[in-house]
């Protein structure tokens, strides 16, 4: 990459450029996006919906999928295409506020720990290890039992435990970054380290900072579903996909599609959110991605 | 020059990389005789590295390779599958890279990764294999063969690891060794020394060696013949003595010019090359050097110049007529 | 040449202390072992040697990027050995440093405006004179001032060493460490930047530091030059004397094995022995190059030679220098 700039014009977009490119010739990527996008707006604007996911019909309990209820009726026959979009509504957002607070702890605790070194690291770093040592679901499960049961308190549990492996990347990370020269000039021409933090480290550390937040979105879905499925997590009317895939349990032989279609929504969000932090990563590195590295 | 070890004819490569098209090497044609050492010199993106990687097919997937003709020992490469290139490569075929570490197996001893290459390349027992290892170490010049292939990776220096490596080239007798940019990351002192080993090798073996460098006091002491490339072409090809006494090129000249010498006086300048190399991605349609060059004509920026002949050996791709070339540098001094 | 010392250290050390398994303390890594050192003002001092032999160290350890293990420092007679890091900001507007890879630089996501604003606001320049000042180095330095808004990755390597060497002159530096500012670079763009460096030099009054393995650059850039072989310095003389007549069987063996751009100029064959480069954790009482050196006497093995003056101006540290030569 050392000699295409010859005479390059100022070219901002070069990043949008490349992220763009990457969508044009990733299919995956391009479903993710379509798809995450989808999930959210209708997420977001289901509650225009006039339908109610919670009103029962007594007298059209488990009915397969049909033209009226797309996605059939569970055992109390309400809508089950009503209750799958609340319910991923619960997900997402449990998911995303989740991640947000994992993020939150865990940049912070990794760039802390990466950048002061010495005593603030080796304390950090023993607390993460402890932390990861416990069985990660029993640890959620029982503060979830000392907790409240609401929305609030399952996001913070999910998001207070699930950031010990953010803090452990986002540290080595900026071990690394940290020996960079331009860090090493900032420190020596005195520069205050938190505006070292913030502007030298984080922009350095932030394609990770993606990557681990999807993965970690993904990762709190997972969770809720799973607590939910354990019947620890959001209740009843209140839905999420894990919660209607524990109540579709009781119901495999007669209405298996009740399993089938939250099932195959979380596998698809978790996937995509895991796909599209690959892709966007591209937009957050800095060096240009082209063909003339290599030569 | 009789028989040739490699015969390669208008090489081009090209990579495609997110839709762009960069084109690495436009066109080269280079011979290597038995026994001789040719220097290829450029700067980054040039297209040296490329050029030779070509011949034994070790570039990475977006890269497409256009040939009339490579030939390497009576077979023409462009035919072979990649089971038959196996073969070559290692057998006939054999490189060195600058980084000794990232070549060697860190979790293996020298000592059985020596022994492995020559079972396979070979066929011979364990037992051979072990006592042909000690002597390649030997022949390399590492102190304590003995101790030597006992040690990993990473008990040794860059020096003598670039020596295990030089050892494991040759345990197979190649008839070419392609040495891309060897000393690049070892000091001085070693590099003289490592430089010292190819000469006494090709004197001893007759192996044919592809000397790829950016560094010109290098070729000058170990090269035999010279071909310096330039945006993906050979700007010119000669002796060393005739680079380095008699150059043709204003490319060739002006790095001669850049390189400070022992004996230069005080207080003079070092006569810089102003510009920067051209694109790859979008290559000017004249002579690459044309934007840098100090004797341009209009016809330069518009068609690539012709290669002249000026000698069995020397070639040079310049418009300028030879004694223009040659008024032109009279006054110029460098080097020596 | 001023005679005005600018920079003097003596019995400078700097030893570093890796970390081992468990976090058991291994040996120390003398990186600079004892050095004592005069810079004058207006000169460009060379520092050469191979790689690992410390140059680096010193260099950062003399600006005071690293904190000295012993010894002092003088800047114009006053110790800056252990200033607080208060005083030190008086310290960074004259002492600046261009590294050796310019990738690693510049910080990739800021624009060429904002890493040249960064030592500005340092100093506490007024922000409105930021935008005429940037202009005005970019200038010196031959960049454009419509370069501004460009990011690193815009620029080849040469440019971005120019960006580095424009930053180190915003703020005015009377000192500048430049360590090894043009390893990374192609032959060509290597005199480009050399020159620019001497340009500058002499428009601004700069005092250099140079380290390179590079010998010929060093020759041909530097007033005096260092010879420095595993954390001491073995050899010190002005330029032309040193390279016309090396005194310490290093230096001798370092300018031997200098490829000379001349082919039939070929180098005699070198005598030194292929002995594996002794590491500078080796516990060793005397010459750090004995076990190389083909002179050596059994004083050499338990006593460390000190830096002599030999002929006027030309220093060297071994106990046979006058037997050899």
């Amino acid at each position: 990459m050392n000699s295409s700039n010859t005479k390059a014009k100022a070219k901002p977009g070069r990043r949008i450029e490349n992220l763009i490119w990457e969508f044009k010739n990733n299919k995956q990527a391009i479903f993710s996006l379509v798809y995450i996008s989808v999930i959210l707006l209708i997420s977001i604007f289901v509650v225009f919906s006039p339908n109610d996911p919670n009103a029962i019909d007594v007298t059209g309990k488990l009915k397969p999928p049909s033209s009226l209820h797309w996605f059939g009726t569970d055992d109390m026959g309400r809508d089950y295409f009503m209750r799958v979009l609340y319910g991923g509504r619960v997900s997402l957002l449990v998911g995303i506020l989740a991640m947000f607070t994992s993020i939150f702890i865990g940049v912070g605790a990794g760039m802390a720990s990466g950048y002061f070194g010495g005593i603030i690291d080796t304390v950090l770093m023993r607390f993460v290890d402890v932390l990861s040592s416990i069985p990660w679901i029993i640890m959620v499960m029982v503060i979830s039992m000392v907790f409240k049961k609401g929305l609030i308190s399952l996001i913070l549990v999910i998001g207070v435990l699930g950031w010990m492996e953010i803090a452990r990347l986002i540290r080595s990370e900026v071990l690394s970054v940290k020996e960079r020269d331009y860090i090493k000039y900032a420190v020596f021409i005195g520069v205050n380290p938190w505006r070292i933090m913030f502007t030298h480290i984080l922009p350095a550390v932030f394609p990770t900072v993606i990557t681990a937040s999807t993965a970690s979105i993904a990762s709190a879905i997972m969770v809720e579903s799973a607590l939910s499925f354990l019947g620890k997590g959001v209740s009843a009317p209140m839905s999420s996909w894990g919660s209607l895939l524990q109540s579709s349990q009781k119901f495999l032989q007669k209405a298996p599609y009740m399993a089938i279609i939250p099932g195959v929504f979380i596998i698809l969000t978790v996937f995509s959110f895991n796909k599209l932090g690959e892709v966007v990563r591209v937009f957050a590195e800095p060096r240009v991605i082209s063909g003339e590295e290599d030569v | 020059m009789s028989d040739k070890i490699l015969e390669v004819k208008s090489l081009k490569v090209f990579f495609k990389s997110r839709g762009k098209l960069v084109q690495a090497v436009r066109g080269i044609n280079i011979e290597v005789g038995r026994g001789e050492i040719v220097g290829i010199v450029g700067e980054s993106g040039s297209g040296k590295s490329v050029a030779v990687k070509a011949f034994t097919k070790l570039l990475p997937e977006n890269a497409y390779i256009d040939a009339d003709l490579i030939m390497s020992g009576g077979k023409n490469l462009l035919n072979l599958s990649e089971r038959e290139y196996r073969k070559i490569r290692g057998r006939d075929i054999a490189m060195i890279f600058q980084d000794p570490m990232t070549s060697l197996d860190p979790v293996i001893t020298i000592g059985r990764q020596l022994e492995e290459v020559i079972v396979r390349n070979q066929g011979t027992g364990r037992k051979q294999a072990q006592a042909k290892a000690l002597k390649m170490l030997e022949k390399v010049g590492i102190p304590y063969p003995q101790r030597c292939i006992k040690q990993y990776p990473h008990e040794l220096s860059g020096g003598m690891r670039q020596r295990v490596l030089i050892g494991m080239a040759l345990a197979c007798s190649p008839k070419l060794l392609i040495a891309d940019e060897p000393t690049t990351a070892l000091d001085v002192t070693i590099q003289a020394q490592i430089l010292d080993l190819i000469g006494d090798i090709v004197g001893e073996y007759g192996t044919s060696v592809i000397l790829i460098t950016h560094d010109l006091g290098v070729v000058a002491q170990t090269c035999m013949r010279v071909v310096v490339m330039y945006g993906g072409l050979v700007m010119e090809e000669g002796t060393v003595d005739e680079i380095f006494y008699t150059p043709m090129h204003p490319y060739t000249m002006a790095l001669l010019k850049a390189i400070p010498s022992i004996e230069m006086a005080d207080g003079s300048r070092l006569k810089s090359i102003e510009g920067f190399p051209p694109s790859l991605t979008n290559p000017p349609a004249g002579c690459p050097f044309a934007d840098r060059c100090s004797y341009t004509m209009d016809i330069c920026f518009k068609q690539i110049p012709d290669i002249k002949k000026y000698s069995s050996t020397h070639t040079s791709m310049c418009f300028l007529k030879g004694e223009d070339l040659k008024a032109a540098f009279a006054g110029e001094k460098y080097g020596k | 040449m001023e005679n005005e010392i600018l920079i003097l250290a003596q019995g400078l050390k700097k030893y570093f202390q890796p970390r081992g398994f468990f976090g058991l303390k291994n040996n120390f890594i003398k990186a600079v072992d004892d050095i004592s050192l005069e810079i004058y003002k207006g000169e460009t001092f060379g520092l050469v040697g191979e790689s690992g032999c410390g140059k680096s160290t010193l260099g950062r350890t003399l600006i005071r990027m690293y904190e000295p293990t012993g010894g002092s420092i003088f800047y114009k007679g006053e110790d800056i050995t252990h200033i607080k890091a208060s005083q030190l900001k008086m310290l960074e507007n004259r002492f600046q440093i261009i590294f050796q890879d310019p990738y690693m630089a510049l910080d990739p996501f800021w624009n060429v405006g904002e890493i040249l604003e960064e030592p500005l606001r340092r100093i506490g320049m007024d922000s409105g004179q930021w935008s005429n000042k940037i202009k005005d180095i970019l200038e010196k330095v031959g960049l454009g001032s419509d370069d501004v808004h460009k990011f690193p990755y815009e620029f080849s390597g040469g440019q971005r060493q120019r960006i580095g060497i424009a930053r180190a002159l915003a703020v005015n530096p009377e000192f500048i460490m430049c360590d090894e500012p043009i390893a990374a670079l192609d032959v060509s763009i290597q005199a480009q930047v050399v020159n620019l460096l001497q340009d500058l030099q002499e428009e601004l009054g700069l005092t250099y530091l140079f380290t390179a393995h590079d010998l010929s650059m060093v020759r041909y850039i530097s007033t005096r030059i260092g010879v420095m072989y595993l954390g001491r310095i073995v050899e010190k003389a002005k330029s032309r004397e040193l390279f016309k007549n090396p005194l310490h069987p290093y230096t001798k063996l370092l300018l031997s094995s200098i490829p000379l751009p001349d082919p039939k100029n070929a180098v005699k064959k070198r005598k030194f022995k292929s002995v594996q480069e002794a590491a500078l954790t080796d516990v060793m009482r005397g010459c750090n190059f004995a076990p190389r050196c083909e002179y050596k006497t059994e004083l050499c093995l338990c006593e460390v030679p000190i830096l002599r003056e030999l002929e006027a101006g030309h220093f060297v540290a071994c106990h046979n220098a006058k037997e050899i030569n």
